[in-house]
């Protein structure tokens, strides 16, 4: 008898061990799943993607700079019937995209938020000289200017200059600061008698001249590159001067045929009439940039920024 | 049957009190030697996993504070950028606290409370950043109204 009783006294403690060991076994199941889960929840395509939102973003942003050019192009009457125009076919990309976008979950949206005003010079027809329209070779393409976009110019012929007036037959285009009298300058002078070539320095703010040596067809005054490029350096335009808010030329009755282009932000009113069509140079008014204001929204990312369009902008 | 018969016929070497004893103490020994390992075997265990638990997490972290600073970057004015994550709220049935240092070489650390597993995930940005404490659970990673990177509670997907 005292035997069975001890048998039954270890065994009790067997049983009791065994349950301890089983409650423990227990918690690191539990322990695993979790460790389990938490992989994989690591090896879901989870992390936040910003490219879906960038990449939105950049095509919502090309599409409002068409936009604008189409409405510069196609609609120029009044800055207002342009500010209206573009408010109106971006509001209508906007609403497609939207609904578009909506179907994967992400609410897109953009807005206008404010637009500058702008206005375009432009020559055409090459066989006119670099004159106003009156015929005045001294005269003033744009002022109150707050910053240029675009100006280029495409030289195809120039009067030579015949001694001892070699001093009148250059052409300058100046670029000239208002407030402090300062002033950026292009000389081109035909020395040679050929017709398409020609000698030009740029002269800087500070007064300082280089020497481009001779240029032979067309040349750009490119902004958009940082100025005037000629043997392998850049002269920035309105380099050594405060900003530019004006551009003349002197003397383009000695530029004999030719094109050029200007684009410029208004600093205040509009620079000039607009002038009628078929008229040489021709002044239209155009938008210059429009500032909108983009919002992304998905259900773990919320992003939003200003976003600067413009016809010619590389920055949109 | 007389007494002289049941000492006769008894087989056992010991006084049945030190059979019960040594019996007894034998079996304790070994059963406290197997709790003892058991319980030290799932000890670590729960550490190991708590590790692996706070490293993939603290990786999934660091990855959307680079996702909220390339796009950061990559904004103008007026920019707001909000990126939510709903992590475990506790890990190897611990709870954590995730940090972001903001030091000359940032980094993210994250550490439990029972077991004290502590894990560090370096993180690589341009923006510069607040530095925050958050428990785990739902966190939001966004800029502050001065442009900075920082960590917040809340807001989980």
């Amino acid at each position: 008898m005292a035997n069975l009783e001890a048998d039954r006294d270890r065994a009790q403690i067997i049983l009791v061990t065994g349950f301890a060991l089983a409650i423990a076994f227990v918690a690191i199941a539990l322990v695993m799943n979790s460790v389990i889960y938490t992989e994989n929840l690591a090896t879901r395509s989870e992390a936040s993607k910003a490219s879906d939102s960038v990449t939105i973003r950049a095509d919502l942003g090309e599409a409002a700079d068409a936009i604008v050019g189409a409405a510069n192009r196609y609609n120029n009457s009044t800055y207002e019937t342009l500010q209206k125009n573009v408010t109106r076919g971006i509001e209508n990309m906007t609403a497609a995209t939207e609904r578009q976008q909506l179907q994967t979950g992400k609410a897109v949206s953009l807005t206008m938020l404010e637009s500058h005003n702008g206005t375009r010079v432009r020559q055409t027809d090459d066989s006119r000289p670099f004159t106003a329209a009156d015929g005045r070779g001294n005269w003033t393409l744009v002022k109150n200017v707050d910053e240029i976009r675009t100006l280029w110019l495409n030289v195809t012929e120039m009067e030579k200059a015949t001694v001892p007036n070699a001093n009148e037959a250059v052409f300058n285009l100046t670029a000239q600061n208002t407030t402090t009298d300062d002033t950026w300058n292009v000389t081109l002078i035909n020395e040679t008698g050929t017709k398409d070539t020609y000698s030009m320095y740029v002269t800087d703010g500070n007064g300082d001249q280089h020497d481009c040596n001779d240029q032979s067809g067309e040349f750009f005054v490119n902004v958009t590159e940082g100025g005037v490029t000629c043997g392998g350096t850049t002269y920035e335009i309105g380099s050594g001067m405060g900003e530019v808010d004006l551009l003349r030329f002197s003397r383009g009755q000695n530029v004999l045929g030719g094109r050029y282009e200007v684009f410029v932000r208004n600093a205040s009113e509009s620079i000039a009439t607009p002038s009628p069509y078929g008229s040489m140079p021709f002044y239209d008014r155009q938008l210059y940039t429009a500032t909108l204001y983009f919002s992304y929204e998905e259900q773990r990312m919320v992003y939003g920024t200003n976003l600067t369009v413009g016809p010619g902008d590389d920055g949109a | 049957m007389t007494v002289r018969d049941r000492v006769r016929g008894d087989e056992r070497g010991q006084a049945i009190t030190l059979n019960y004893a040594l019996g007894l103490s034998i079996s304790v020994l070994l059963v406290t030697g197997l709790l003892i390992g058991g319980a030290s075997f799932v000890r670590g265990q729960q550490e190991q996993a708590a590790r692996t638990q706070l490293n993939v997490i603290g990786q999934q972290v660091s990855a959307d504070l680079a996702t909220a600073d390339r796009l950061a970057v990559s904004t103008e004015e007026n920019s707001t950028v909000t990126l939510r994550r709903s992590l475990p709220d506790r890990v190897a049935g611990s709870s954590y606290k995730i940090e972001l240092v903001n030091s000359s070489d940032p980094y993210l650390e994250l550490r439990t409370v029972n077991p004290e597993v502590v894990v560090t995930i370096k993180v690589a940005m341009e923006s510069n950043m607040e530095a925050a404490t958050v428990n785990g659970g739902k966190v939001r990673i966004g800029e502050t109204a001065s442009g900075n990177i920082t960590l917040e509670s809340g807001g989980g997907a």
